[in-house]
């Protein structure tokens, strides 16, 4: 016979026993597995106290489930009484998990541990895993670069100066050599001019014209023939006189234009005098501190440390949901051994689902049910692991209340719609009253300043679209006191900085980190950059003034020959050349009009002359009388 | 050296027994689709199951599990690029994938694994011609070969060395104390 039913039987029986075997033991090997996969996670110790799944009951009881604390390891950070899920049996079949509710019941912070929360020391990986993507690594690498770079070296090293002659001669001053060179350009322009005046006719030559013209009206003959010769006369120096005016004329224009020049160049020098001082003047001041973006200093290091922690949750988050291949129709996961390839079609289901869950958890004091001094609420949509094949987003809204804590409320609401090929998230967070020592400031070694006291109300909103990010936090810190006590108190700012700050209790601080394209920028904006620069300008301005006077004297004695020479030259120009040329014009205007009425009177007298001369020479006739 | 002439005699001991060709031949059939697939899926526990259920020879079904493990580790990249082929780049089957993927407890097979699927495919087709050719060779070997290699020089020096002697004792030992 082909079948041998003495084995056959004995294996069925051995593997039946090895199936329920498993079963027995399901139990503790899933509470191994979620302990050591949540211990992943919060890199601290997770303990379940018990855990049972029931496929009768189609449900899975987690009872008191601890995660140890980070910095006590004798106390947890939270710890849930019972976790419950209630699962349907059929989908398992198909290896799928659809949760139909989960729901937990009660919660507690800071509870005592019976053993130590320590995990053993992790080998130390020798490289960290891209968060987003090398351009992105590059991004975040160039902007802790500049983060490094913040001079707050010079917070401790600025000095205000005692001597104002070291810093201006310390100074290249560009109006020394503008003066300079207004005066060689005046003197070029100067003997250019020397020249053309030298061509033009003497005033001697005028004077000779004018005294012909008088001359002509002297013992003015009857003759009119000799009177039109002395009327010739007068035209040739008329003439004369208005060709001079004709150059004189031509030349104020362009003493005009020269003098412009001057001028110009006399402002030039001017401008940069003011220039000069200006520069000088930020030598001496606050702005070489940088204190108009004090507040990147101040939150920018340690902020853009924790937002890159998140970063990489939200990459991680990304990887196992957002995972697809560049074939539209199947999802492909790498395995130990191979690939899965997961198609999206309709028949096909993601294999964990929990459609929705809505529930609240209350908080016990001291673990005792009558004292509730928390509330916690959670809703849950949608939450699946191929949202491709579910095809609908999911969101998650959470919010706290507490009662006499640090924290008056928090809420979380978080979106991922990953059932396309651009994937979408976003994740709005509030708190109100966080204590705002908590919050990460300063920088570690270099400047440690801290919060001691106060409260943060805190805003948070983080979108994605794609590899595109934009992230703005909004803080209102209140009524808080600064911590300087691990500050050096080195150089003259910061003992200013410790009296400013004090005086500083509210403030608000905006943080923005935007990923556009390859670009990575952090934008940090915060009205405590005003309120410490006012403070300090207060506190330090007085000091300065009086340097300043001293240097501007100083600056104004370096510079003054050559103020002096090139402000000469320009008067000179002025007086000499100008006015000679324009006496030049003026005189020949008036000889113009002298020899023009001189011409004037000698044509009347001639007409008269010739007159007479007629009526002599007519015979005296006798005319009838009417 | 030891395991390696065990092995050895193991399978001459084997063809030249009176046990049928055919059931040696199963074994192999079977023994290389368990070798040649991960040893973890699902289907290799259906096979035990059937290699227990039919008269299937148990030491060639291991002895071929155990040399085409070797093989089918040594060509995982190949399967899964073969499986990659199938599941993804021949369409007119992918409607058949889909239904092999999610009917009721045949996702546990993990047929849409990229090695698992090319592997468990040539061990498919291959098998038919594995179990028919090998069950022709042990024919053409019992009839023509079995008596010239037991007299070979080959069979005889190797009978001659202090090695096989070590291993008639063992032997010797384990029939004494029925092992």
């Amino acid at each position: 016979m082909i079948i041998r039913l003495k084995v056959f039987i004995p294996v069925v029986l051995l593997l039946s026993l090895i199936t329920l075997f498993i079963l027995y033991r399901m139990d503790a090997w899933l509470k191994e597995n979620l302990e050591s996969s949540i211990s992943l996670i919060t890199k601290t110790k997770t303990d379940i106290t018990s855990l049972k799944l029931s496929l009768v009951n189609s449900s899975l009881t987690i009872r008191k489930l601890e995660v140890a604390s980070k910095s006590d390891e004798f106390k947890n950070s939270i710890e849930f009484e019972d976790i419950i899920f209630d699962f349907q049996t059929l989908p398992l079949l198909r290896k799928r998990v659809v949760v139909d509710n989960f729901s937990i019941k009660g919660v507690q912070w800071g509870t005592a541990r019976k053993t130590s929360g320590k995990l053993p020391p992790e080998p130390i990986k020798k490289s960290e895993p891209s968060w987003i993507s090398d351009l992105t690594d590059e991004a975040m690498d160039s902007l802790k670069k500049e983060m490094e770079e913040v001079p707050v070296g010079k917070l401790f090293e600025f000095r205000i100066p005692e001597n104002p002659r070291e810093i201006v001669e310390s100074l290249q001053l560009k109006s020394l050599e503008a003066y300079k060179n207004t005066v060689i350009q005046g003197q070029n322009i100067r003997s250019g001019w020397d020249a053309r005046l030298k061509d033009m006719r003497g005033m001697s030559e005028f004077e000779t014209q004018i005294n012909l013209v008088r001359n002509a009206l002297q013992n003015v003959p009857s003759n009119p023939g000799e009177i039109v010769n002395r009327v010739k006369t007068v035209q040739t120096a008329m003439d004369f006189f208005q060709s001079e005016k004709k150059k004189a004329e031509a030349m104020v224009g362009d003493a005009k234009s020269d003098l412009q020049r001057i001028q110009t160049v006399v402002d030039g020098a001017n401008e940069a005098l003011q220039s000069d001082w200006q520069r000088l003047s930020e030598m001496v001041s606050l702005d070489q501190l940088n204190m108009n973006n004090f507040s990147r200093l101040l939150f920018g290091p340690e902020w853009i440390n924790r937002a890159e922690n998140i970063l990489k949750y939200h990459k991680l988050l990304r990887q196992m949901m957002a995972k697809s291949s560049s074939k539209d129709d199947v999802q492909i996961r790498p395995r130990a051994k191979g690939r899965d390839i997961i198609f999206i079609a309709e028949k096909v289901q993601p294999s964990f689902v929990l459609a929705k869950s809505e529930f609240s958890v209350k908080g016990l004091e001291g673990g005792n049910r009558k004292n509730v001094n928390q509330y916690f609420e959670l809703k849950v949509q949608d939450l699946n692991s191929s949202p491709k094949l579910y095809g609908k987003p999911t969101t998650v809204d959470f919010k706290a209340q507490f009662k006499e804590e640090k924290i008056a409320e928090a809420y979380l609401n978080m979106f991922w719609d990953y059932t396309k090929d651009i994937p979408k998230d976003s994740y709005k967070a509030g708190a109100e009253r966080l204590n705002a020592a908590d919050w990460p400031m300063g920088i570690p070694r270099l400047f440690p300043l801290k919060i001691s006291k106060g409260f943060a109300d805190t805003r948070s909103e983080l979108e994605f679209t794609g590899e595109e990010m934009k992230w703005v936090n909004r803080i209102d810190f209140k009524a808080v006191d600064w911590d300087f006590s691990e500050v050096p108190n080195q150089g003259i700012i910061i003992p200013l900085l410790k009296d400013v700050f004090a005086k500083v209790k509210d403030f608000q601080l905006t943080l923005q980190l935007k990923r556009t394209g390859e670009r990575l920028s952090l934008g940090i904006e915060s009205d405590l950059d005003k309120l410490i620069q006012a403070g300090l300008s207060a506190a330090i301005e007085k000091r300065f003034h009086e340097f300043k006077d001293r240097m501007r004297k100083d600056l104004d004695a370096r510079v003054s020959i050559a103020k002096k020479q090139a402000m000469a030259q320009l008067s000179a120009f002025q007086s000499e050349v100008e006015n000679s040329v324009s006496d030049y014009v003026a005189k020949s205007t008036n000889y113009i009009q002298e020899a023009n009425s001189a011409k004037e009177s000698l044509e009347r007298k001639a007409k008269e002359g010739v007159t007479s001369e007629v009526k002599k020479s007519l015979p005296k006739i006798k005319l009838p009388k009417f | 050296m030891f395991v390696v002439i065990k092995t050895v005699h193991s399978i001459l001991k084997l063809l030249n027994s009176e046990t049928s060709p055919w059931q040696i031949a199963a074994g192999v059939a079977f023994g290389f689709i368990v070798g040649l697939t991960p040893l973890t899926s699902l289907h290799n526990l259906i096979l035990f199951l059937l290699v227990c259920l039919l008269r299937v020879n148990f030491s060639a079904f291991f002895i071929s599990m155990a040399v085409f493990k070797i093989v089918g580790w040594l060509l995982d990249p190949v399967w899964d690029s073969f499986g990659y082929w199938l599941l993804v780049d021949l369409k007119p089957a992918r409607s058949f994938w889909i239904e092999m993927t999610t009917g009721p407890l045949l996702p546990f097979f993990r047929f849409n694994n990229t090695v698992v699927m090319g592997s468990l495919s040539v061990a498919l087709i291959l098998f038919v011609p594995l179990f028919i050719g090998a069950a022709l060779g042990i024919r053409v070997y019992r009839y023509r070969y079995r008596d010239r290699i037991r007299d070979s020089k080959l069979v005889k020096v190797l009978q001659a060395t202090p090695l096989w002697g070590m291993y008639q004792k063992y032997e010797a030992a384990k029939a004494r104390f029925g092992l």
